[in-house]
Parts: C-alpha cells; sequence; structure tokens
C-alpha cells in the first residue's frame, strides 16, 4: 500500500471509528499500535507503562475521532496524542518524585533487560538482550526531549516537520535535539559499533547516499 | 564533488538531518558525498537506530479487540461522569443561591420583620368605637373578631389562605 493510499484510508477509517465503528477502531490500533509502543517506550522506558499509556492513546483517538482533520496525517495526529499522553505522566511522576508521594518506583525507572518483539527468533533474542539492555540505558541517559526527537526521526523514522508537529517544537529546534542525541549515543556506543556488536549493521556500511 | 551543493551545508547541519538514503535532501546527499567524516558518523547512526528499534520493540496486544472494549468502556464512563458532576453542580448551586439569597435578619429590618396580613377600615365605626371584623378563611371557615382599633392584624390566618373580610 503506498503512504498515499494509506492515508487516504486512514481518514476513512478515522471517520468511521467516529461513527461509531469498531472494525475500523481495530484496524487503526492494528495498524499503529506497535509503532505507538515503541515510541512511549522510548519515552516512559517502562514497558507496562508504555502499554498504559497506548491504551490511554487509543482511548483519545475513540473519544476524540471526530475532531481529526485530515490537513495534518493521522500518523501525526495520533503520535501527537501519544506525546500529550506521556508528557502529562512524565509530569506527574516528576511532581510525585519531588513532594515524595505517589506509589512510584524507583527501580521501573530503571532499563529493563526485557526487549524485542514476542515475534522475534529466540536466538537472536538471547543474543540481542545485552546489546538491547545497553542501547536502552544509554537511551535512558539523555534527557527527555532528546531521546524523544531521536526515536521520532531515526526509530519511527518520521520527517523533521512531522517531528516538529508531534512535539510542538519549531523545526530548527526539533534538528538540535536531532543532532545532540545523535552524538551522544555515538559517544556512548562508539566502541559497540566499532566492534560490529550493533544487531543491524556494522560501521562499515556505506549509507546510501540520496539520488 | 559537488562543491557548490557542499557549501551550503555544514556538517552540523548534516548530521541533524542525514538519514542517508534517498529520502536526504540533494545538499545533504552532496554534503555526505563530500565528506568522509559525516558519511562514517551517519552510518553509525543508522546502525544505532536500528538496534534502538529492536530494542524498543513490544509485542503489542494479543487482540485489537479488548483495545475498543476499553476504550468503549471509558469513554462511555465519561458521560456519565459528566452528568454525575452536573448534576452535583446544579445541586450544589441552588443550594448557594437559597443561601446568597437568603435575607440575614439583621442585615435588613424591614424586611425581616415581614407583615402579616392585615386590613384597615377605611369607614367610621358602625358600634361606637369597637370594629367587627368576620373573617372568612380558606374552606369556609368564618370568624368574628371585635376589635377597639382600626387597623387590626390577622394573627392566626394560614400563610397561604385567602382571606375575605367582611366589616360591621
Amino acid at each position: 500500500m503506498t503512504s498515499l493510499a494509506m492515508a487516504i484510508h486512514d481518514t476513512v477509517l478515522v471517520a468511521q471509528v467516529s461513527a461509531g465503528d469498531e472494525l475500523a477502531f481495530e484496524n487503526l490500533v492494528l495498524r499503529y499500535e506497535k509503532r505507538l509502543l515503541r515510541y512511549l517506550h522510548g519515552l516512559v522506558r517502562d514497558e507496562e507503562k508504555a502499554r498504559e499509556l497506548v491504551q490511554d492513546t487509543f482511548m483519545k483517538l475513540y473519544k476524540n475521532a471526530h475532531r481529526y482533520e485530515p490537513k495534518a496525517s493521522f500518523a501525526t495526529w495520533l503520535f501527537r496524542i501519544g506525546h500529550n499522553v506521556a508528557v502529562s505522566y512524565l509530569r506527574k511522576k516528576k511532581v510525585a518524585l519531588i513532594f515524595g508521594f505517589g506509589n512510584y518506583d524507583a527501580e521501573a525507572d530503571q532499563p529493563s533487560g526485557d526487549v524485542a518483539s514476542a515475534a522475534a527468533d529466540p536466538l537472536e533474542l538471547a543474543e540481542g538482550g545485552e546489546i538491547g539492555a545497553m542501547i536502552q540505558r544509554e537511551l535512558a541517559h539523555l534527557p527527555d526531549k532528546l531521546r524523544e526527537a531521536f526515536v521520532l526521526f531515526d526509530v519511527e523514522e518520521m520527517s523533521i516537520k512531522e517531528v516538529a508537529e508531534i512535539t510542538g517544537s519549531p523545526e530548527g529546534t526539533v534538528k538540535a535535539r536531532i543532532f545532540r542525541a545523535r552524538r551522544a549515543l555515538r559517544q556512548r556506543l562508539e566502541p559497540y559499533v566499532a566492534r560490529g556488536e550493533m544487531p543491524g549493521g556494522t560501521a562499515d556500511a556505506e549509507p546510501e547516499v540520496g539520488e | 564533488m559537488n562543491e557548490d551543493a557542499m557549501s551550503m551545508i555544514d556538517c552540523q547541519e548534516a548530521l541533524s538531518t542525514a538519514r542517508g538514503d534517498h529520502r536526504d535532501p540533494p545538499e545533504v546527499s552532496a554534503h555526505l558525498s563530500a565528506c568522509q567524516v559525516c558519511r562514517g558518523s551517519v552510518s553509525e547512526i543508522r546502525t544505532v537506530a536500528a538496534a534502538a528499534r529492536a530494542a524498543l520493540a513490544m509485542a503489542p496486544s494479543p487482540d485489537a479487540r479488548f483495545a475498543f472494549e476499553r476504550a468503549r468502556a471509558k469513554s462511555e464512563m465519561s458521560p456519565w461522569l459528566l452528568r454525575y458532576a452536573f448534576a452535583t453542580a446544579a445541586t450544589a448551586a441552588a443550594i448557594a443561591v437559597l443561601v446568597l439569597t437568603k435575607p440575614s435578619p439583621s442585615a435588613d429590618p424591614a424586611v425581616a420583620a415581614k407583615p402579616k396580613p392585615s386590613f384597615v377600615l377605611e369607614f367610621p365605626p358602625p358600634e361606637g368605637d369597637r370594629f367587627h371584623y368576620v373573617v372568612h378563611g380558606p374552606a369556609g371557615s368564618r370568624n368574628d373578631v371585635v376589635v377597639p382599633q382600626r387597623h387590626y392584624v390577622l394573627e392566626t390566618a394560614p400563610p397561604n389562605a385567602v382571606v375575605v373580610v367582611d366589616t360591621f
């Protein structure tokens, strides 16, 4: 399916959701749940919380589907909702930490070693567990805004414009965040990349240069 | 190497936006073609991004239907809460209005001393200096009253009684 066809289809699905169509809602969940989970997992660094926030995001989608205007892509709109949900959660968590109330578990804030999807190859999962935990640990060292910019641009492969719309930041700010996040991660992970220990490629691989 | 394109952006600009594939704008591609350091950096970034993609991946929910049920249940709860909140607010507002508009006895003595029903004869009394009233109350009740003063205050009438006064 081309991105244009996908966008049109999304728009139709959202209209159907606003009319209470259960199947259309399931379709959108199937289409975007995995990406939203990855994005929110990267943002809040807690798998269970990421799942809760994805549910909240879809709940807000269900309630506000009639407000969607096709001038923005549906993915951007949905991720924007997810961003707001996550920011709200992170803000509450910080307040809870500052004032010392709530049942916030400090252990849960540490990166978990449980990585990769259930569909991953078991051998790959065993080999990738350590690397995955290391990547998550290094991501956790980044400030929230830098981590979010990196996850949206490099992991979710969204455009600068889309990242700016989702985060509500100017494009120049987004570029600066991406630059800083990339630089920090490269510095920290360079030894592993140089030794070819990263899954998904080696440092020797030449990037494809645009036409 | 394309010097013009290279001069359009610097390394920081390139490393802020480069993906190292066909999505890069021409000036970024030109810069990567010309700058080996940036090319290597973008390659590392791609590797790290791929690893992060795998590390952050999570298995989606086993059944999307549950997501719909949860969303519907939660969204259906909201109108109920809204109605509840509205009813509570309306009740509170009504109580507030009653409390705020109820006159304080000390605040306005004229209002506090609400006059009871009274009747005034506008002609001289037929029986010397005595005034004879017949007060017809509700449901056909009748009460004969003979008083010395012209201005008679009806003490015993029910609050909402329609009273007809005959004078003699």
